[in-house]
């Protein structure tokens, strides 16, 4: 249940790239986020949305690319998407494994609308 | 449309505030502890087993992090340790900057081993560095020997568990070797001690260890 300060962060990172005569144009956050985040993705649009709304975000939706928890083995090389996020790698059965993505949380790209006048 | 890339971590400020936590200790040559666990686990059983064994060998500090109250902070605090209270009201971990607040009222000078005793949650703690040495999870005997497959990230996140309650086992369906399997299984590089905060058993091997990583944390100020 941290999704509210999550979104907070995510919230005060957008702030800390626009000005705030420019954050009516913010129209899509673009987030990547791992499976194994341990991140509800429902609980945290509707978080941002609780956040957001009455502001001049309130019309900023989030945009959320999920990323597969990856292992890699630095055995026999192997690049594993195990369901359940095991560290062993599951094609050799080797415990010399790292990683290398699915846990992380990033907010990658804004979208913004142009101005009227301004080319794009 | 204009796409601006920003790719910065959401949680970048709590990692820089952890990073400057991790330097403070460093720097007064504290080692540090984050121990995590659902409510229930026994982890403030563990620390008061622990004062009793560190007394006379390394000076302790403790960050305790509740949800509400500070009867943990009272509890160990007859051990006459510094102890200081965060109460969260209501956030469900603790996060780096309000450690830093806490470390305010702590003299780390004086203290070798600190421990932050962190909200019972076996998910959120699991996001936020709070720029401690080692993540300490205790599972108890009687959780389930699943938990780790259930809750992995904080598993994954850990360095050291604490299988706990093991005086419990006779009583119970659980298999702590398979509570173990399933933790290294998530996490192969964990460090398992098995103790009982009843009988006493595995707290003297859980303390040598601190004390020789206290000692060789000092040593390298």
């Amino acid at each position: 249940m941290h999704e509210l300060s999550v979104a907070q962060s995510i919230l005060d990172i957008v702030n800390g790239h626009v000005p705030e005569d420019q954050r009516k144009q913010v129209r899509i956050v673009r987030l990547r986020i791992g499976s194994q985040a341990g991140i509800v993705v429902d609980s945290l649009l509707f978080a941002f949305e609780a956040i957001t709304s009455d502001t001049a975000m309130a019309h900023v939706s989030l945009d959320v690319e999920l990323v597969p928890f990856t292992l890699h083995c630095t055995e026999c090389g192997a690049q594993t998407h195990p369901d359940i996020p095991l560290g062993v790698c599951s094609a050799c059965g080797s415990r010399q494994t790292e990683v290398v993505a699915g846990t992380e949380m990033f907010v990658s790209e804004l979208e913004m609308e142009d101005l009227a006048g301004e080319s794009s | 449309m204009s796409v601006i890339t920003i790719e910065r971590k959401v949680l970048e400020k709590n990692d820089d505030v952890a990073r400057e936590n991790r330097a403070t200790f460093a720097l007064e040559g504290v080692f540090v502890l984050n121990m995590v666990s659902s409510p229930g686990a026994g982890k403030t059983s563990i620390l008061e087993k622990t004062f009793e064994h560190l007394r006379g060998k390394i000076a302790v500090g403790v960050i305790e992090g509740d949800v509400q109250t500070d009867l943990d902070a009272q509890r160990v605090a007859r051990f006459g340790i510094p102890a200081v209270q965060i109460v969260t009201r209501g956030g469900c971990h603790l996060e780096a900057g309000l450690v830093r607040e806490a470390l305010q009222r702590l003299d780390l000078k004086s203290i070798d081993l600190l421990i932050i005793e962190n909200v019972g949650n076996l998910v959120c703690p699991a996001n936020y560095d709070l720029g401690e040495h080692e993540r300490v999870v205790v599972a108890s005997t009687t959780e389930g020997d699943d938990k780790p497959l259930k809750y992995p990230a904080l598993f994954r996140t850990a360095s050291v568990m604490l299988i706990n309650k093991m005086d419990l086992v006779p009583y119970l369906n659980s298999q702590p070797e398979v509570l173990k399997k399933n933790a290294l299984s998530i996490n192969p590089g964990l460090l398992v001690f098995q103790t009982s905060c009843v009988s006493g058993a595995g707290i003297d091997a859980w303390c040598e260890w601190l004390v020789a990583n206290a000692q060789r944390n000092a040593s390298k100020r």
